[in-house]
């Protein structure tokens, strides 16, 4: 690793009071300030206890999180542009012809978006109302205490979870608790790291009534069942809900609750084997479906299919507002950040048989109606999309997606090409290279949206290099 | 479980000649040859009895099953590409010959022209194509290469050891496989399709379906990829839940979008989506692998390899969504909700005339581009009568009934909404008595 001592400070950081952590190639961290970026790309990076910044070339850095992954402001979005480069730009949707979108967003000035360069463009991006977003603060959250059986398993006077970033991090088996409001069909996002394998049971919709509950008599074995997880009293702790257990390539969905003796009961739903493995540490973002009316769970994991399951009317337990996790492992560690609920339209087919090359297609929010044919441009709120059979005018509050064209929709980093991602909480990303910053902003040369000065206090994280990279797991701030 | 389940099956099939020889099979284990003269709606069945001299007034719920044989063959029969379900779940194919804001009218060769009031429709499925056979049997041991310790006897192979037997079925884009599978003792069998062909000893691109004692798994072989067995899904279902030791499998495979339908005795069990790299598997042959011990023995009759029209059944499986408006999909997939206003036979080519509430005018589709029309729900409550039968047409669909009437050449099957309707009787296939608890 080469540094230079700089005679010379851009002033970047004077608004930055949380700390920032720099991680280089080698695994190597580094705590400090990010002071500024050079005209030349190089990293100038202040510590208290180091006299003078130091400069570091970008090609020794794998990312820098900034303001401990908790930045100023949120880029919360009412839009989202996804790029064909795989960047995606939360923002207020304006006028689209048949050349550009123009875009107002909140991590940069207002701009005018090549419809070249742009795959997707989503109005409603989470497809229903916003319920909740975080973690940004410990409200709506608690800590259960840990039960008798887990707590002889711990050996750590750390906190049993402990909120850094925007992300909580487990250090036990504890329970997390948030109070989300659940309702009866939502979907949830969120992204979930994890250190010595995935090993994790999350609890959805459970209302934590376990009142004048009976205890599980010894001879009651049969109503509990044997193999899923234990201890076999969750009704006990958690009330009636659902349970998701996620290992390394498999879940499973359990109903919990009580019977007419209000005894607890537990009982399979379904056990998948998903088509994704996950590594011994890593993250991804979790997507569940319910609709507990119609008996429905869907998972999707990294946009993928994970599993569903279907039931028959009255299959699912009362609806509870909770949704809490924990981990089923002494040893293994989870992270939970990037919550998002909604609400969800209940559909799950959308347009999985709409693929259409060299046309634009359009999906709308109540999760059945989508369209094909050529997307003529967007005013006073309206799309208006020219179909075989007609021109349609599509109010922007009713849709979901517009996909443009077919085209590669993400194209992948060439390996070796030296790129800067700045990325926003809770969602948003752009790349390009790097070359300086002055006061509260970046100077970044986007590869789809040329020169462009970034917000600072919008920017959680800068990584360099190719993507997939190992994700971070930063607790130490 | 399917509706069809709480059913008593009663097979139909016709002599040449116009002569009807019904067998009657009771529960109480005896059997009569006659004729088969009406269903009531009584719970009566008429039967015509050559050694009685009056004819015989039998209670259905008495009866197990009757056959008649076959006079045409089911493929023999016009294909029509429009289908229309009923909210009851009936289907009836015929050709579309209108659509207005009162009444579909289908016209079918063997049911003549019936008029469907919208209250009653809950879609129609256009542009079907049909579902050829391309395989039935097994037929015999030499169409089976590769073969290690199977063995055809009559209609079943057999296996007697551990062992596979591989065909070349040329397998179509997108298909249906199903068979009856018998085991004894422990099973511990696979079935691969997708599947290239014999290669002693060596990995090959393929699907297959694993039954063992404890579980069954629906998964992926792929050489060279980093994981070569892709458990693609799991089947919640123990070979003990079926303590006959038989159960037919069915696999709907659509390769263009990599999913896979796993049904086990006429039940859905999951729907299961091929996430590996690359495209699906492109092998056209099917094998069958007995493992577990060469005392094991497994059985496999009744196998049937169906080019599947997996858009249009897709399309007619989605979600209803939003049930206060009609919804109609194209060919390509594109969905529109509003309200069918009819079908315009005036043109040059018949056109789907439907608003829609983003379009100022009417949209016209052209009908030949016209995949799926699914009605709007009418909320009020249905005075029909309570069906006793279901009776199975073949290709032609499926009627409940409240009684049939089965005349020399023809049936009148008394339909809870549609009223009497006159039918080919060559074309029943099965007459399925309510049970008793249903």
């Amino acid at each position: 690793m080469s540094a230079k001592v700089l005679g010379f400070s851009l002033g970047l950081a004077t608004a930055v009071a949380a700390q920032d952590l720099l991680r280089f190639e080698n695994g190597d961290t580094l705590h400090g300030q990010l002071e500024a970026i050079s005209p030349s790309g190089s990293v100038i990076w202040q510590r208290s206890d180091i006299g003078e910044p130091i400069e570091f070339s970008q090609a020794e850095l794998k990312e820098i999180v900034l303001s401990a992954g908790r930045p100023e402001l949120t880029s919360e979005s009412p839009a989202m542009v996804r790029l064909r480069n795989g960047d995606t730009l939360p923002c207020r949707l304006g006028e689209m012809d048949d050349e550009t979108l123009k875009v107002e967003t909140p991590v940069t000035s207002s701009l005018s978006v090549a419809l070249s360069n742009i795959a997707q463009v989503q109005p409603q991006p989470f497809g229903g109302r916003m319920i909740y977003q975080g973690p940004y603060s410990e409200d709506r959250w608690s800590i259960l205490p840990l039960e008798k059986e887990q707590a002889e398993k711990v050996e750590t006077d750390e906190p049993l979870w402990a909120l850094i970033g925007g992300a909580w991090y487990s250090n036990s088996m504890a329970t997390l608790k948030g109070d989300l409001d659940l309702p009866d069909r939502f979907r949830l996002q969120f992204k979930l790291g994890w250190r010595n394998r995935l090993q994790v049971s999350l609890l959805l919709s459970t209302d934590y009534k376990t009142e004048a509950r009976k205890e599980v008599p010894a001879d009651a074995a049969q109503n509990i069942l044997k193999d899923t997880t234990r201890p076999s009293d969750l009704p006990l702790r958690f009330g009636s809900g659902l349970q998701c257990n996620l290992f390394g390539a498999s879940a499973d969905l359990i109903k919990i609750g009580f019977d007419d003796q209000s005894a607890p009961i537990m009982k399979r739903l379904s056990r998948s084997n998903l088509s994704m493995h996950f590594a011994d540490s890593g993250e991804s973002t979790f997507d569940f479906r319910i609709d507990r009316a119609r008996s429905s769970v869907l998972l999707f994991v990294d946009g993928e299919f994970g599993f569903e399951w279907s039931g028959e009317a009255g299959d699912l337990p009362a609806t509870g507002p909770f949704f809490s996790l924990f981990s089923l492992s002494a040893h293994s560690r989870v992270r939970l950040s990037d919550v998002i609920l909604t609400d969800w339209h209940g559909n799950p087919d959308g347009a999985r048989s709409l693929a259409l090359p060299d046309r634009d297609t359009v999906l709308m929010t109540n999760g059945t109606d989508r369209f094909a044919g050529s997307v003529l441009g967007i005013t006073d709120g309206s799309l208006t999309l020219n179909t075989p059979y007609a021109t349609l005018d599509l109010p922007l509050a009713e849709v979901a997606e517009i996909n443009l064209g077919q085209g590669d929709l993400l194209r992948k980093q060439a390996p070796g090409e030296r790129r800067a991602q700045l990325h926003f909480r809770p969602y948003g990303r752009v790349t390009g290279e790097l070359s300086g910053s002055s006061s509260g902003s970046f100077s970044l040369n986007s590869d789809a949206l040329g020169e462009l000065d970034i917000s600072r206090a919008h920017v959680a994280v800068i990584k360099f290099g190719e993507e997939n990279q190992f994700p971070t797991w930063e607790d130490n701030f | 479980m399917k509706r069809l389940l709480t059913y008593t099956a009663l097979t139909l099939s016709s002599l040449s000649g116009g002569i009807w020889a019904d067998e009657v099979q009771l529960r109480s284990g005896g059997q009569l040859s006659g004729e088969i003269v009406k269903l009531s709606d009584d719970g009566g069945l008429d039967f015509s009895y050559d050694y009685a001299l009056e004819p015989l007034v039998i209670k259905t719920s008495a009866v197990s099953s009757f056959t008649l044989t076959p006079q045409q063959t089911h493929q023999e029969l016009a294909f029509y590409p429009t289908l229309a379900t009923l909210k009851s779940g009936d289907q009836l194919s015929g050709e579309l010959t209108g659509l207005n804001a009162e009444m579909v009218t289908l016209r079918n060769e063997s049911v003549g022209e019936v008029k469907l009031p919208r209250a009653v429709m809950h879609s129609l499925s256009l542009n079907r194509k049909e579902e050829k056979m391309i395989y039935s049997g097994p037929r015999s041991n030499d169409e089976w290469v590769g073969n290690e310790n199977w063995v055809y006897s009559d209609g079943v192979l057999i296996s007697e050891g551990n062992g596979s037997a591989f065909q070349d079925i040329d397998l179509s884009r997108n298909f249906i496989v199903k068979f009856r599978y018998q085991w004894e003792d422990s099973p511990n069998f696979q079935v691969f399709f997708c599947d290239p062909g014999p290669d002693h000893g060596r990995q090959r691109d393929r699907y297959f379906f694993h039954v063992t004692r404890i579980g069954m798994d629906l998964k992926r072989e792929s050489p060279g990829q980093r994981n070569t067995w892709n458990t693609l899904g799991t089947v919640l279902r123990r070979t003990s839940q079926f303590p006959e030791k038989s159960i037919d499998l069915e696999f709907r495979v659509n390769r263009e979008e990599r999913l896979i339908n796993v049904l086990i005795n006429g039940v859905e069990e999951g729907r299961f989506t091929d996430r590996s790299a690359g495209s699906a598997p492109s092998g056209g042959g099917i094998s069958f692998d007995a493992d577990g011990g060469g005392r094991n023995t497994n059985r496999i009759s009744q196998l049937e390899v169906i080019e599947w029209d997996s858009v249009s059944a897709g399309h007619r499986a989605e979600k209803r969504g939003d049930a206060t408006t009609d919804s109609v999909i194209d060919t390509f997939g594109a969905r529109y909700s509003g309200v069918a206003q009819e079908v315009d036979f005036g043109g040059a080519k018949p056109e789907v005339v439907f608003s829609s509430p983003h379009s100022n005018s009417p949209i016209r589709i052209p009908l030949e581009r016209t995949s799926t029309l699914f009605f709007a729900e009418d909320s009020s409550e249905s005075s029909a009568p309570e069906p006793t039968y279901l009776v199975l047409l073949g290709r032609y669909g499926k009627l409940l009934a409240t009684g049939v009437n089965l005349l020399e050449t023809k049936a009148i099957v008394s339909h809870p909404s549609l009223g009497d309707l006159e039918i080919d009787r060559s074309i029943i296939t099965e007459i399925a008595v309510k049970g008793r608890d249903q």
